[in-house]
């Protein structure tokens, strides 16, 4: 029973918004859309990047004030001023990045801003505590509450923000792409809560990419697209292709480039022999041709990310011998990689892909100004004209100039990407390279990915979208305990991968 | 706490390295000056709990000290209340400028030149007259610091706000993470405001301390206790970047630095190899726990390794 149908009589909504309007300086990002969830449902929002989804969720949590339109609560016309407003009336919004003191225990964050407050107005830290553990443990999670979050998962993290979320006793939970970071069965264990939440009348707004995941757990799902209303519906009866044509305009198949015959050549361009790094990659060897996509498949925390630091010279490996280009090259400097021509475009574009603050062309240069400088003078000319081709190349609309994270997710990726292919690198690594980033940008980074590959480079990369690792890459590595546990085709299905990440074998 | 290991290092050495060391006379005399640094340090770790940093306190003391030597002839006790209104203005007007969006390091940097540069106006050497009474509290009774029970009463408070009030917690969250605060409702702006009034008010009794012992108002006394009360905050195992302090540790800090010039005269180490040691005492504080950790790793990662070939 996973789709439940709209029932007919189905009860008045919690929180609405009508006619919903705001404009970002000259650009509309939320064109009269109105919007609703009720007790009970899981109410998915699916768009592109753009498409006004984090506009419109931020006028219902109070994070933006809406130009025109008007927010009701239980029917009544309500006015968020700041977030805290929508939040004391029962709305909390799970950010995607998650809002949490890494430095704080769980039960200071759980009651972060609602501390319960005993006698004279002292803090009753063994009351809190005490409800912080009875809801993480009503929740599943197994999570002492006088931990320091820096130590958590993300999934545990996630936990510890719906926890939040009901201490403050929330009738609305709003998440916003909750299962990006998780590893499938983190995932899982997600739904689960989530139904459970929604039996007991909590109404859930949920925001996310993967549209499998929509059709597994949401009511009814809104489509949003250049800040317009596509519509409404049930879930049941919906397919993935339905939902990609309502935001894009085109079925899936569509979203993945073609491959091609790999003449795979004897000479690999990457090529890793008993790499051990432990306590998370015990044993790794692997090797790359030119024209290939690889990619590392495999449960959360079993080594990929891992593998991935050690050849972006992030991590200094206690074993292992790398060769790239057929030359060796030894360990633990990001600079040297990049120098034997490794790449790597980082998980969190927000914080290690791209300085936020700073230029589209002052990003994408980075990396190459030794190129574009002379006598430690950048000239500025070479500069501009170099970062227009690197821009031009992956097709990032805005200007040069204006700083990144004025750009959606998917056109901060492409800069990220431009940025990397620019230094003329013939190994490109990737981890989680379409994260949070919309279906539209998403085919145009496999295209780009694969163009890259048909030039003589070689890909490797990992990704927890099962589907993006089977319809991208030419094999898949399954990474277990710290090993590559098998290598598969890319025709083999979820299933198969499913089966050695989990049991360390084929189906 | 690397901190407590400096102390208890500093505190055998001058046991052992002098017999004058382990007195009642020279502890009380420690305890004595290094009153004025552990109040001045206390506030300083509420400015470095919400993220910030506060320049101004040597600056704060001084004229404090001066205020009431100058003002106490004139007006009397009022002199007093005098100081603590000035002290209170400069960390309003500090956490108002924080406030407003202005860099701590410049806001307080701002504030340390004005008020030094008021004191200037109103006096250029020692002078001023201080109440008996208040002299006596910088005096002993029998070997006890009269000012000891009122330090550890100010440390107390402080730890008993920053672990029990909700203004704590909301200044931690602040300096944890300025965005997520406000984001759990709480008023960012009002907590750095506190922080800075609560280290201003310290620096103030620090100065009224100062004034007591000195008997008089001297334009340059508090300049020392601007970088000390940096320097024993992390000294004492907080985070400079905010969110993370440790009361115990300012106070163990504040007594390393207390403890530190007297040791070294005792033990004939020549004054102008103390700054030299101060120096070296801070960078051993922040690198020692980061030392421990890159061993610790190391050495877990070898054992691993060795695991995995013998397999």
């Amino acid at each position: 029973m996973t789709n439940h149908g709209v029932p007919a009589e189905s009860p008045p909504a919690i929180l609405e918004l009508r006619d919903g309007r705001k404009h970002f300086g000259g650009t509309p990002a939320l064109r009269g859309v109105s919007f609703d969830v009720r007790p009970g449902e899981i109410h998915a929002l699916v768009g592109e990047n753009g498409a006004g989804k984090s506009t419109l969720v931020g006028i219902l949590s109070g994070v933006v004030q809406p130009d025109a339109g008007q927010v009701r609560l239980d029917g009544q016309p309500v006015r968020f001023a700041e977030p805290l407003d929508a939040r004391r009336s029962g709305i909390h919004l799970v950010h995607q990045e998650l809002a949490l003191l890494a430095e704080s225990t769980v039960v200071e964050n759980v009651f972060l801003g609602s501390e319960l407050a005993g006698r004279w107005g002292f803090l009753d830290w063994s009351e809190m505590r005490r409800r912080t553990a009875a809801v993480l443990s009503s929740l599943g999670a197994r999570i002492d509450p006088e931990r320091r979050v820096a130590s958590l998962s993300v999934a545990e993290r996630q936990m510890v923000e719906i926890a939040r979320a009901l201490i403050a006793d929330s009738r609305v939970l709003i998440l916003d792409e909750p299962t990006a970071p998780l590893s499938p069965l983190e995932a899982q264990q997600l739904f689960n809560v989530l139904r459970r939440l929604r039996a007991e009348g909590k109404a859930i707004v949920y925001i996310s990419h993967r549209l499998e995941e929509i059709l597994a757990i949401a009511d009814r799902v809104t489509v949003l697209k250049d800040g317009e209303l596509v519509g409404s519906w049930p879930v049941s009866g919906l397919t993935t292709d339905d939902l990609v044509r309502r935001m894009v305009g085109r079925p899936i198949e569509d979203l993945f480039p073609e491959r091609h015959q790999i003449l795979r050549s004897g000479e690999p361009i990457l090529e890793i022999v008993d790499l051990v790094d432990p306590p998370r990659v015990l044993g790794v060897s692997l090797s790359i041709g030119p024209g290939e996509i690889v990619g590392l498949a495999g449960l959360e925390g079993h080594g990929q990310d891992e593998i991935l630091a050690c050849l972006a010279g992030e991590r200094a490996p206690s074993r292992g011998q790398l060769r790239a280009n057929g030359r060796p090259v030894p360990w633990g400097s990001t600079v040297r990689m990049l120098a034997h021509g490794i790449a790597f475009v980082p998980e969190d574009r927000k914080t290690k892909g791209l300085l936020l603050e700073r230029s589209t062309l002052w990003n994408v240069t980075l990396p190459s100004l030794r190129y574009l400088s002379f006598l430690g003078w950048v000239r500025s000319q070479l500069e501009r004209t170099f970062a227009e081709h690197a821009v031009q190349a992956v097709d990032v609309r805005g200007s040069l100039d204006a700083p990144v994270h004025a750009l959606s997710g998917g056109n901060q990726q492409k800069v990220v990407l431009a940025k990397w292919l620019a230094t003329r690198s013939r190994i490109l690594l990737l981890n989680q390279p379409t994260r949070g980033v919309d279906v539209g940008a998403k085919a145009e980074i496999y295209a780009l990915l694969r163009r890259f590959a048909d030039g003589g480079g070689a890909v490797l990369l990992t990704s927890r979208e099962l589907v993006e690792l089977l319809g991208l890459c030419d094999r898949i590595l399954v990474v277990r305990r710290g090993r590559i546990a098998a290598e598969l085709p890319s025709t083999a299905t979820e299933e198969e991968v499913m089966a050695v990440a989990t049991t360390g074998e084929a189906a | 706490m690397p901190s407590v290991v400096f102390l208890g290092g500093l505190l055998a050495i001058g046991a052992l390295g002098s017999p004058n060391f382990a007195t009642t006379g020279n502890i009380a005399n420690v305890l004595t000056n290094v009153t004025p640094l552990l109040l001045v340090a206390t506030g300083q770790t509420f400015v470095i709990a919400c993220r910030g940093l506060d320049l101004s306190v040597g600056s704060t003391a001084t004229l404090v000290a001066t205020l009431v030597a100058t003002a106490y002839p004139v007006v009397g006790w009022p002199a007093v209340a005098l100081g603590f209104v000035a002290a209170l203005s400069v960390g309003v007007f500090n956490g108002f400028g924080v406030r407003a969006g202005l860099n701590p390091f410049l806001v307080t940097l701002a504030s340390l030149s004005i008020v030094q540069g008021v004191v200037f106006t109103y006096r250029t050497s020692p002078g001023g007259k201080v109440p008996e009474e208040l002299a006596a509290v910088a005096g002993l009774v029998g070997p006890v610091p009269v000012a000891l029970p009122i330090v550890v009463l100010v440390a107390g408070l402080a730890a008993v706000i920053l672990r029990w009030r909700a203004v704590g917690s909301a200044i931690l969250a602040t300096g944890g993470d300025p965005m997520v605060a406000r984001l759990s409702g709480i008023r960012v702006g009002r907590s750095q405001l506190v922080a800075f009034v609560i280290s201003a008010s310290a620096a103030g009794l620090a100065g009224l301390f100062l004034a007591a012992r000195t008997r008089t108002g001297d334009p340059l006394i508090g300049q020392p206790l601007t970088l000390d009360s940096i320097a024993a905050v992390v000294l004492g195992g907080s985070i400079l970047s905010g969110g993370r302090v440790t009361l115990v540790g300012t106070v163990v800090g504040s007594f390393c630095l207390g403890f530190l010039p007297n040791v070294l005269n005792l033990t004939g180490v020549a004054y102008f190899y103390q700054q030299l040691v101060k120096g070296l005492l801070l960078i051993g504080a922040v690198l020692l726990p980061v030392a421990v950790a890159r061993v610790r790793e190391r050495r877990e990662r070898v054992k691993a390794t060795t695991l995995v070939t013998t397999r």
